[in-house]
């Protein structure tokens, strides 16, 4: 091959890397999205809720002369019926109830709360976040703000970032296995 | 796309797999020009396909599942209504393979053979050769066959194969989503997104006939929260048996690297690009001299093939209101390769556009728009030759399909590609595909297509001096030779299919077609007075035939932690001459595939850190231009130990049964065949 060809077509790869430069750059400046109904997503959702309760050990006064594990979800609820086939199951010795609150008020006798994204986000976290109730969520950076577990979508697929420091706080101990599937754990000592 | 029907998945053996159906032909875009992950939004995994009660199913097998996220109406019946089969990554690390080929050789309806340690022959549904070109092959919506005579080369085909989510095998025309060579499948190989594979991973794999695999790969994430990954990989691989002795030891590395940006929840754009090199060693031989009394002067010569090679890939992809979406993708590839006779130097420029939504609830459509711009140099030498020695192609193309719900249970797929090429121009590929969910859990399916497999380079302007064979020389030289009046061949094809799956814990998918090839290649030969005087074989398209077959794939779930796995292809080919020609070569095709091929494998786990894999595999015996090959039964077997978490050594042998057996045979470039010899090989993967 001659020199000339070579130049060639290295300023042809040039260019074509700066178009894709270009082009990458572009997508930098994309707007924010709403959120929209969503399906089998929850569907999937509520067996991770399920496997949280599972992975997660609450302390003595948490479940001393409780006979059930509650279950809450707090503003609009994405998860449907299917959070009511998880009605009877057994999670640690007790039996699962859903509870879906309209108020602030019942919150502590949560031990798992799912904060939907129009919930008060802020006030709900300043009532339970000292208290051994776990928090999940999907809002965006929930556990930048004091909850313990928000799910993330990667690829279509429902992965879950942990705050540990949080769930110190709430008394609740995570297992290693929970920990290890994350995607990220923060304040973890 | 991402639609897949994980006949297959099961992470670790744990609980009931989550076979996850997708919609093909919806989502099928989606695939469509592989923008795979581009649209995988839509790659769902279907409710009723679900146990009942996910929450049976490990963390580990949750975490695999493809949601809907952006959906307004529930995911329902529908599933793909196509033969396809899906190896996912855990299949890949208990198989034990190497490389790609490796991964194949399971996949009901695909042969794999191996002509020597660095050439492959690799078909779907018939029609086997080195340069087997009626497959499509798309590594992250890349295509990879090359243009100069519509196959691959292997060889130069490597991925990290711990960071490959999953190889989507579909088994027939796939020509309307993905266009022209998706004529009897398409192999979709789809690497993990960044964000999937942070963290380091040390890779190390050596044995007798694998001498040295090396990986190291590292993820991380930037602080604009861009997930990336980069690696470096090295292959060497030991010659082949040939009792004349071998020259096929091949060695190569790849650099590589990947972001993913996950920049809103409707956005993510993904740029990702690799580098490879290679040197490949061969016994050709090679004809030579002008004329004189037979036999034809051949000089066997071992040297090397180099290849390099690169691309780089963008993709962006964008959620619309309304449950629609749209992927925009570029990307460039150049493919070189300098050996004793094949010569390549070929720069592709490829941008496509998809765009899929909803319309009226019950229509599902999906459009694209693609432009490919391929040229290609080639240093000409007496053995293999083009003329023009440089060549611009461009090829436009447009689709459209429509997956419409006639009922809850319903759903009628239709659809066009209209493709303009240089070498034949205009080409029409339309499909119609019905499938009925006859109950949670079964699908019946059906489809009819066209698909036409287009020109290649080689075809239109080469000059190839074969050998000629031994009882048939003429003492002057023999030439195949490109036709610039070569036509596409075509084929309508007719499937029915039928998958069924009980509670998870057994799976069968079942598959029949019948395929109708009209324009077929033939050579036919003439007398060239010269001087000097030669015999050429120009490509001609006057051959017709019809190919039918049945292929199965079932899966067991024995118990907990077992889980057995069987495939089962049968295939007979039946082509005619017409036209009056009298070629005598191209009817061989008939015999170059196996009738029967089939394969078992267990998947067992004992304790939590032990793995035990074990696999049958039978390939039906073939001819190859007139040259037999047995049938052969190879076992491959694995030991998985995970010493402590991300710490996993296994030992592997594969073809175990012989200590080397017979593949496949070379043809148009005669080079040396060398047999595969049992392999045995640890290996050292360790993820921190």
């Amino acid at each position: 091959m001659t020199d000339i060809q070579d130049i060639t077509r290295f300023t042809g790869m040039l260019r074509i890397l700066r178009c894709l430069t270009a082009a990458y750059l572009l997508c930098l400046g994309m707007p924010a999205s709403a959120d929209e109904a969503r399906v089998s997503e929850y569907r999937v959702k509520t067996a991770f809720l399920y496997n949280f309760s599972r992975f997660v050990t609450w302390p003595a006064v948490a479940m001393h002369e409780r006979t059930e594990f509650s279950l809450c979800v707090i503003g609009s609820d994405p998860f449907g019926e299917q959070l009511d086939k998880l009605t009877g199951k057994a999670v640690h010795s007790r039996t699962l109830v859903v509870n879906r609150l309209s108020s602030i008020a019942m919150l502590d006798s949560c031990h798992l709360l799912y904060i939907s994204e129009d919930a008060e986000l802020v006030k709900v976290l300043s009532v339970v976040s000292d208290q051994p109730v776990l928090t999940v969520s999907d809002v965006e950076n929930f556990t930048e703000q004091g909850g313990i577990i928000q799910f993330k979508l990667v690829q279509n697929k429902v992965r879950f970032r942990i705050n540990a420091s949080a769930a110190a706080t709430a008394g609740l101990n995570i297992s290693s296995k929970l920990l290890s599937l994350a995607l990220d754990v923060s304040g973890r000592q | 796309m991402v639609n897949s029907q994980y006949v297959n998945e099961l992470p670790d053996c744990d609980p009931p797999p989550p076979p996850h159906h997708g919609r093909i032909f919806r989502t099928g875009l989606a695939l469509v020009a592989g923008l795979c992950t581009a649209f995988s939004v839509h790659a769902t995994s279907l409710d009723s396909e679900l146990p009942d009660d996910l929450t049976d199913m490990s963390l580990e097998a949750l975490m695999d599942i493809e949601v809907t996220s952006v959906s307004k109406k529930p995911e329902k019946q529908s599933e793909a209504a196509a033969a396809v089969f899906v190896i996912t990554n855990d299949d890949l690390r208990r198989w034990g393979v190497t490389n790609i080929p490796e991964a194949l050789r399971r996949v009901p309806g695909i042969d794999v053979a191996r002509i020597d340690a660095n050439k492959w022959a690799i078909t779907s549904r018939g029609f086997n050769s080195r340069f087997a070109n009626k497959l499509l092959v798309l590594i992250d919506g890349r295509s990879a066959y090359t243009p100069l005579f519509a196959g691959v080369y292997w060889d130069s085909q490597d991925v990290v194969l711990e960071d490959v989510d999953r190889i989507e095998v579909i088994r027939g025309p796939g020509g309307t989503l993905w266009g022209a060579n998706a004529v009897n499948g398409v192999i979709n190989i789809i690497t993990r997104s960044a964000a999937e594979t942070q963290g380091t991973l040390v890779s190390l794999t050596a044995g007798n006939e694998v001498k040295g695999i090396g990986t190291v790969r590292h993820g991380g994430q930037l602080k604009n929260g861009m997930d990336y990954r980069v690696y470096a990989k090295f292959n060497s691989y030991d010659s082949g048996y040939n009792a004349d002795g071998a020259h096929d030891d091949w060695r190569s590395g790849q650099l590589g690297f990947r972001s993913d940006w996950v920049k809103t929840e409707r956005d993510t754009v993904t740029f990702q690009g690799d580098y490879y090199r290679g040197v490949a060693g061969q016994q050709v031989n090679i004809p030579t001299g002008p004329a004189g009394p037979p036999p034809t002067t051949v000089i066997p010569t071992v040297s090397d093939t180099n290849t390099d090679g690169g691309n780089l890939l963008f993709r962006w992809s964008h959620i619309l209101e309304n449950n629609s979406n749209f992927a925009l993708q570029l990307y460039y590839d150049h493919v070189g390769l300098d050996g004793a006779v094949l010569f390549e130097d070929r720069d592709t420029f490829d941008i496509e556009f998809q765009h899929h939504f909803n319309w009226r609830e019950k229509h599902d459509i999906v459009w694209g728009l693609d432009y490919r711009h391929t040229r290609d140099n080639t240093e000409n030498n007496p053995t293999f030759s083009l003329d023009p020695s440089a060549r611009s192609v461009n090829l436009y193309s447009t689709f459209i399909q429509d997956e419409y719900s006639l009922s809850e249970d319903l759903r009628l797929t239709a659809g066009i590609k209209l493709e303009h090429n240089d070498f034949s121009g205009f080409e029409y590929q339309p499909n119609v595909r019905l499938a009925w969910a006859v109950d949670p859990s079964q699908t019946l399916w059906g489809s009819i297509s066209r698909a036409v497999r287009t020109p290649s380079r080689g075809e239109h302007d080469v000059q190839l001096r074969l050998v000629p064979p031994a009882d048939n020389d003429p003492g002057i030289p023999v030439y195949a030779e490109g036709n610039s009046d070569y036509d596409s061949e075509d084929l309508i094809a007719y499937e029915l299919g039928w998958r069924f799956n009980h509670k998870n814990a057994w799976s069968l998918d079942v598959a029949g077609f019948f395929n109708d090839y009209d324009k077929l290649r033939t050579l036919d030969g003439s007398f060239n007075p010269g001087p000097p005087a030669s015999v050429g074989f120009p490509f001609d398209n006057n051959m017709t035939g019809n190919t039918y077959g049945v292929e199965f794939a079932g899966q067991w779930q024995v118990r907990n932690g077992w889980r057995l796995n069987a495939s089962y292809s049968w295939l007979n080919m039946d082509l005619q001459l017409e036209n009056g020609s009298t070629d005598s070569t191209s009817q061989g095709a008939e015999d170059a595939s196996p009738v029967n091929k089939a394969a078992i494998w267990s998947a067992h786990n004992f304790g939590n850190n032990l793995q035990f894999d074990a696999a049958l595999r039978y390939v039906g015996d073939i001819e190859v231009s007139g040259v037999s090959v047995d049938s052969y039964v190879e076992a491959d077997l694995r030991l998985g130990w995970e010493a402590r978490p991300g710490l996993e050594l296994s030992i592997i042998g594969q073809n175990l049964l012989n200590s080397h057996h017979a593949e496949f045979l070379p043809d148009f470039i005669d080079t040396q065949p060398t047999e595969v010899e049992r392999s045995i090989y640890g290996r050292v993967n360790w993820a921190f």
